[in-house]
């Protein structure tokens, strides 16, 4: 894999593309659609996770005018993707650490998945990783923590204003002061 | 110009009647061949999108909820071949347009949101007598039948001067639409480059014509019922009048310009309906009053929001030209509106009386989730559309999720409205399939057999 490719400011995008077992991708689909969201998302506990999911592929769609013999996929595909801060090792390791035993519940649907154990697992995915080539990361050179930083800073700064509209010049400067200058 | 099969339209898909009274009538249906017999005399009643000579005193039209199709017993490839947002319901979608709290369906006014509103009978009307005639008609129609009851009614009427409970005049921009024969109004379809508009496709709006993709939209099957038909949205929003006026005033008393331009930052309109963009400084009767004025604005000099603002409601609803693409996608996100006023007015400077009023909003589209949903969803009920972070619009917003919920007016200062309360509530709604004739006469077929 080329960093070129798949980097974006200090953000990497990972493309993650396996085989599910034949008949598994309905249970596998059903897993990932009851799976909840938030803090309580399997993805909460993967520290530096911009943006991430898994979706699955059962087949190529096309859409547009008729362009003669259609392809198909032989087998389902699962599709991970995520971007996230920094490398992609020390990633795999909080993928395997964060998700638990979810990752098992989920790749576990693939061909060929080895478990948990290191080095098998981050090998797993690296294998079948594929260039993303093209990804938008919005803040790519920014971490998920200077993001959520800036957020809380937005939320404050917000309230703030909505508190002191309408206060007199020098009462605004010491308010202000007295909120932010800690 | 692609011909729209006018006799075949329900009329107020096309072309809004402006009659001041509206009766909605909501039936079960019990027995599906009784419910046939009924379809097929009442689609005689049915007023079409066929030019008038004289406008009558009264029409009426008819929708179905997919509980109500699947209660006319079609065929299960029938069923299964309408839209999923459509089969599923408004309720069932709560989460997604915001509908929490009040607004929840659990606090919906019985039956709306339950298996039980299978047919929409709408009648518009000149007055109280053409309403009750007409009701009445169709009421011992139903009688007469049998294997229908009435499950709910509800009156809309017009507030004098075309204003809504919070006092704005109501209803000017309407997609125009290709091929319907209407007056062209500047600034109700599309706009062009050269600062022009052209009319929507009609693929929009009915299902069977070409859209803005040059496809015909996804539609149920077979044509025959799903030709010359629409989708329509019935929302009940209960206005807090008392509510919205108390925040306003209260707001006010900081804001250096005053509560009318504060009232008209809201909204993007003057109360009278002077857009903002044309008169930023004052309302302009003259403006309100030109058809080739009242509507003939875009935001493309005004991308700060410094007359209208980014957050203002008719913004966020039809954000015109502002957004990428010279407005092209936005095309692809408007919506029909039929929207009629329930209740009485709250008098000027009254206390709350705790009265039921507010709006029966209606749409029509092609697809409920592409435009009615992603308009409530992602541009009134959030800011990210428009990088306006948690916003969401003061009008008909949740103003739920994390606070403090507020509208930025940009300015030199800004001013920032808020925080919010919810001033609008969901009272309940209805996801419906409007037929064309030959969708009406399917129907009565397809269920007698």
């Amino acid at each position: 894999m080329s960093n070129a490719n798949n980097v974006f400011g200090q953000a990497y995008s990972l493309t993650v593309l396996t085989p599910i077992i034949d008949g598994h991708e309905t249970e596998l689909a059903e897993y990932l659609d009851g799976l909840p969201s938030g803090d309580e998302s399997p993805l909460a506990g993967v520290h530096g996770t911009h943006f991430a999911r898994w979706v699955v592929i059962d087949d190529v769609i096309y859409q547009g005018p008729d362009q003669g013999p259609r392809e198909h996929l032989q087998h389902p595909r699962l599709l991970f993707t995520s971007n996230f801060d920094g490398e992609l090792e020390p990633y795999l390791e909080a993928l395997r650490t964060g998700l638990g035993a979810s990752a098992d519940t989920i790749w576990g649907h693939c061909v060929g998945y080895p478990g948990r154990d290191e080095p098998a697992f981050s090998r797993y995915l690296r294998h079948h990783q594929i260039d993303s080539s093209l990804f938008f990361a919005a803040y790519g050179d920014r971490t998920v923590e200077d993001v959520k930083r800036s957020l809380a800073v937005r939320a404050q700064l917000i309230d703030f204003a909505l508190r002191a509209q309408g206060l007199a010049a020098p009462d605004l400067k010491a308010a202000f002061l007295q909120e932010f200058a800690a | 110009m692609t011909g729209l099969d006018l006799d075949r339209i329900q009329g107020f898909v096309v072309r809004g009647y402006r009659l001041p009274l509206a009766g909605f009538i909501f039936l079960r249906i019990d027995d599906a061949s009784r419910a046939a017999a009924w379809i097929s005399q009442v689609t005689n009643d049915v007023l079409t999108a066929a030019p008038w000579s004289q406008k009558p005193a009264s029409g009426v039209n008819i929708a179905f909820s997919y509980a109500g199709l699947a209660a006319l017993q079609l065929p299960s490839a029938t069923l299964a071949s309408f839209p999923e947002e459509f089969r599923l319901g408004m309720a069932a979608r709560a989460s997604l347009l915001g509908d929490d709290g009040e607004s929840a369906p659990e606090n919906w006014e019985a039956p709306l949101g339950t298996q039980d509103v299978h047919v929409l009978v709408m009648i518009s009307a000149a007055d109280r007598q053409a309403l009750n005639a007409h009701d009445r008609r169709i009421r011992d129609g139903i009688q007469r039948v049998g294997g229908l009851a009435v499950v709910a009614d509800q009156i809309g009427n017009a507030l004098p001067n075309n204003v809504e409970h919070f006092g704005y005049t109501d209803g000017f921009a309407q997609p125009e639409i290709e091929g319907a024969g209407l007056p062209s109004q500047p600034g109700d379809g599309a706009p062009l480059r050269d600062g022009k508009w052209r009319p929507i496709r009609a693929g929009e709006f009915i299902l069977g014509y070409p859209d803005e993709e040059n496809v015909e939209p996804e539609a149920p099957t077979p044509d025959a019922l799903s030709a010359n038909g629409s989708f329509l949205v019935y929302r009940k929003l209960h206005q807090d009048v008392a509510r919205f006026r108390a925040q306003l005033t209260a707001a006010a008393e900081l804001y250096p310009a005053g509560e009318e331009l504060l009232a008209a930052k809201i909204v993007g309109r003057w109360r009278d309906g002077t857009p903002l963009d044309l008169s930023p400084e004052q309302p302009d009767p003259a403006i309100v009053a030109d058809d080739h004025r009242n509507n003939a604005f875009s935001y493309a000099s005004d991308g700060d929001g410094l007359r209208c603002p980014v957050g203002a409601h008719v913004r966020r609803a039809n954000p015109r030209d502002s957004l990428p693409f010279e407005g092209k996608l936005v095309n692809r996100h408007r919506l029909i509106r039929r929207g009629i006023p329930y209740g009485e007015p709250l008098p000027d400077g009254a206390e709350d009386d705790k009265q039921d009023r507010g709006v029966i909003f209606l749409c029509l589209q092609a697809s409920i989730a592409r435009q009615f949903e992603f308009v409530q969803g992602q541009w009134l009920n959030r800011g990210n559309a428009f990088t306006l972070g948690e916003d969401q619009d003061v009008l008909v917003g949740p103003q739920d999720g994390p606070g403090p919920h507020k509208m930025t007016i940009p300015g030199n200062p800004p001013f920032f409205l808020g925080p919010l309360q919810r001033a609008v509530t969901v009272r309940g709604g209805e996801y419906l399939f409007v037929p064309g004739i030959n969708g009406l006469e399917f129907l009565a077929a397809a269920a007698a057999s």
